[in-house]
């Protein structure tokens, strides 16, 4: 997580350019490539850079426009609708797909599947990346935002995954530093997990439960390293398809949360944000902590009793100068005696409310107890020197500096991570979703 | 050294003392006609409002005054290469001007605050802790000038706060507001130099504005030197007042209001302070 911070780059924002459907006719190359994709999830084990992975990463555009070809028509198969054969290489897809439908079965190819793209994302690191052979991006459709900052049309649905061809826009602390092609895997892993609850239940475990474990390990995964602009999607269409299930509603939250931050929000200020046909394609603090608001709400609704979604909505509406509810969600989540992070997260977020409505003594009390629990967070020191200052109480104010100063771990404190939707353990997560596939 | 922040206050907060005799309260004050500073004022020049009170202020000498100088340097990443060099070089600029009466400090922040060189004499500890700056992370601005402020609340002397950050504020937790709240209990004048403008700057152009100091805006990291140059020469040119209120009672927020009305110039000073009254003391 440390590395995280000091690394180069985050991710923000989608620069949209799609590319025309490719032809749906068989070739030798499709039905190739559909049988190398078909082996590399078979022989693919979770949570392991294996040669499936290899494969994985190595697929360039125009592969992924072969796989593409295939693919169409195994899903057809898998879903077991009926398909007509127009030529050998319809057959061989055909007979291809009508094999994976015996064995392992459509359910479980498709959860290896949307695996085996998710793993080559998390190991893209450790092999050479392909040739960048897609074509140029369409010219990009201009739009003003209602904050007057010119903008691209967003990526629709209507670009298959495989064929994606997007920019996203590169941030460092504020700054605009470049831009880079948006992931395709996860897209992709998402369309097959979105066949997969189409599906009819096999069983007694709904398919459902494995979908929303896996959106919600993913958002982890992405928070944690950064990757706000793949992450954007991937919330927003997990919300589509999985609307009562609380993780993935309180992840939504946190991503637009997030984008509220500060953080993101000067990025509107470097100057080269307002070059002409330049974008955002970051929504304004005011429209970003709405849509927050609006999904912790939700999340709130569905379980009553999460207690981040409590405080995380706090915090937001602190900030929108709505004290008294905000105090009534802060209390609800201290209530039920939150540990570990979040229990830091509450108490922070506490004293800042108290210290809000002027309370300074019961703002210090807060952040004290906030420093119980991790006590080198810089965070709550300077909350309970700030508390104790307002309130005149000169030594208490000195004292968490002294702590500060004496302090040698200065990236302890975990609201640094924890604010910026990272901080949970993505790789518990993610250890968990390659156990229920490797289960199978 | 590690920063040590005494807990044996010897004043509190804006009430202080001065060269061993006078209790009370110290504004430093910055007159300027066409951009240069006004040389020669005695203290009947001087009109001070103290929440709207005239009061009768003395001029202490500045020579006997020393400068505290408290370096608050942002060592974030971006500041990799050519700006850290030029950001030493700045700071040993500023430290070459002190006298040996003054005293400097050394507050460094990227995402985490790093108190790094307690307020002392020992300017060549400062000097070799500004050599050993190592860019890294995100940018907490005002969390930095927090516990640079805070450094000042419990000492003696004259406090010139020199802020220096190329970015925006992405990490800090302490909200601008609070920086500014904070700014009326210490005891500095915060002069700050950036290379941001707009909105980037606007919480240290109000803490300037609360101060009594100035923003200075540069176009790269080249002009740090100068303006550090140009801070310090600034910074001994101010008067520096000092009365014993009167009419008003101790405690809130004392509203301040400095001119010298019988000349066409600039005045500048701290917008106001927080009195005393009901602090806790050690």
């Amino acid at each position: 997580m440390n590395g995280r911070r000091c690394q180069v780059v985050t991710l923000i924002a989608v620069v949209a350019a799609t590319v025309p459907l490719a032809a749906q006719r068989q070739t030798v190359e499709s039905a190739a490539a559909l049988e190398r994709w078909v082996a590399a999830v078979d022989g693919h084990t979770p949570g392991k850079p294996d040669a499936s992975i290899e494969y994985a990463t190595s697929i360039a555009y125009s592969g992924r426009v072969d796989l593409h070809t295939a693919y169409l028509l195994f899903i057809r198969v898998l879903r077991d609708e009926t398909v007509v054969a127009r030529s050998d290489m319809d057959t061989n897809v055909i007979e291809q797909a009508r094999k994976v439908r015996t064995n392992p079965g459509p359910a479980a190819f498709l959860k290896r599947a949307a695996v085996l793209h998710t793993d080559a994302l998390i190991f893209a690191d450790r092999f050479p990346a392909p040739k960048d052979d897609a074509p140029a991006p369409l010219p990009r459709v201009v739009r003003e935002t209602v904050d007057g900052f010119t903008s691209v049309a967003r990526r629709t649905d209507a670009v298959p995954p495989l064929l994606l061809n997007e920019w996203i826009t590169l941030t460092r602390d504020g700054e605009l530093v470049g831009s880079t092609k948006a992931d395709w895997k996860i897209p992709f892993a998402r369309s097959l997990l979105d066949v997969l609850l189409r599906l009819p239940v096999e069983g007694s475990e709904k398919p459902a439960a494995f979908v929303g474990e896996w959106y919600h390990a993913v958002a982890a995964f992405l928070f944690a390293r950064g990757d706000f602009a793949d992450a954007g999607p991937h919330l927003e269409h997990g919300a589509r398809v999985l609307p009562d299930n609380p993780h993935v509603l309180f992840d939504l939250g946190t991503g637009a949360e997030t984008y509220g931050l500060p953080v993101y929000q000067v990025v509107f200020d470097d100057p080269a944000v307002r070059k002409p046909g330049m974008r955002a394609g970051l929504p304004s603090e005011n429209k970003t902590n709405a849509d927050a608001e609006r999904a912790y709400r939700r999340t709130i609704a569905v379980d009553p009793a999460y207690v981040e979604a409590h405080v995380r909505l706090a915090r937001l509406l602190e900030r929108r100068g709505q004290i008294d509810e905000a105090a009534s969600h802060i209390d609800s989540a201290l209530a039920a005696k939150p540990t570990g992070v979040p229990g830091f997260y509450a108490y922070l977020i506490a004293g800042r409310i108290a210290s809000t409505r002027g309370r300074f003594d019961e703002a210090l009390h807060h952040y004290r107890s906030a420093l119980g629990l991790y006590a080198h967070a810089q965070s709550a020191l300077l909350g309970a020197s700030h508390a104790a200052l307002m309130g005149a109480d000169l030594p208490a104010a000195l004292k968490p500096l002294v702590q500060l100063a004496r302090d040698e771990t200065p990236d302890a404190d975990p609201w640094l991570d924890y604010q910026l939707g990272a901080g949970r353990d993505s790789t518990a997560l993610l250890e968990a979703l390659w156990r229920r596939v490797a289960r199978r | 050294m590690v920063w040590r922040l005494t807990l044996v206050l010897t004043s509190v907060l804006v009430l202080q003392t001065f060269s061993s005799r006078t209790l009370g309260v110290r504004v430093d004050v910055l007159v300027m006609d066409g951009g240069k500073p006004v040389a020669g004022l005695t203290a009947r020049e001087f009109e001070l409002r103290d929440n709207g009170v005239l009061q009768r202020v003395e001029i202490l000498d500045a020579m006997d005054v020393p400068i505290n100088a408290v370096l608050t340097l942002d060592t974030s990443a971006s500041i990799e290469g050519r700006p850290r060099l030029d950001l030493i070089a700045a700071g040993e600029a500023l430290l070459d001007r002190l006298k040996p009466i003054d005293r400097a400090s050394l507050v460094t922040f990227d995402h985490a605050v790093t108190p790094a060189i307690a307020l002392t004499d020992d300017l060549p500890a400062v000097r070799n802790a500004l050599r050993n700056i190592n860019p890294n992370g995100r940018t907490s601005v005002m969390d930095g000038v927090y516990v640079a402020l805070t450094s000042t609340v419990d000492q003696p002397g004259r406090f010139l706060l020199v802020v220096c950050t190329d970015g925006a504020d992405t990490m800090s937790w302490l909200r601008p507001s609070e920086v500014l709240e904070a700014s009326k209990r210490a005891n500095a004048v915060v002069y700050s130099v950036t290379t941001s403008d707009g909105r980037r700057s606007e919480p240290l152009k109000h803490l300037a504005d609360a101060t009594g100091g100035q923003v200075l805006q540069i176009s790269s990291s080249r002009d740090l030197r100068s303006a550090f140059e140009r801070i310090v020469a600034e910074f001994r040119s101010r008067y520096v007042l000092t009365y014993s209120p009167e009419g008003v009672a101790p405690g809130g927020f004392h509203r301040l209001e400095v001119a010298v009305p019988k000349r066409r110039v600039t005045v500048k000073a701290r917008a106001g302070y927080v009195g005393v009254e009901g602090a806790r003391r050690p």
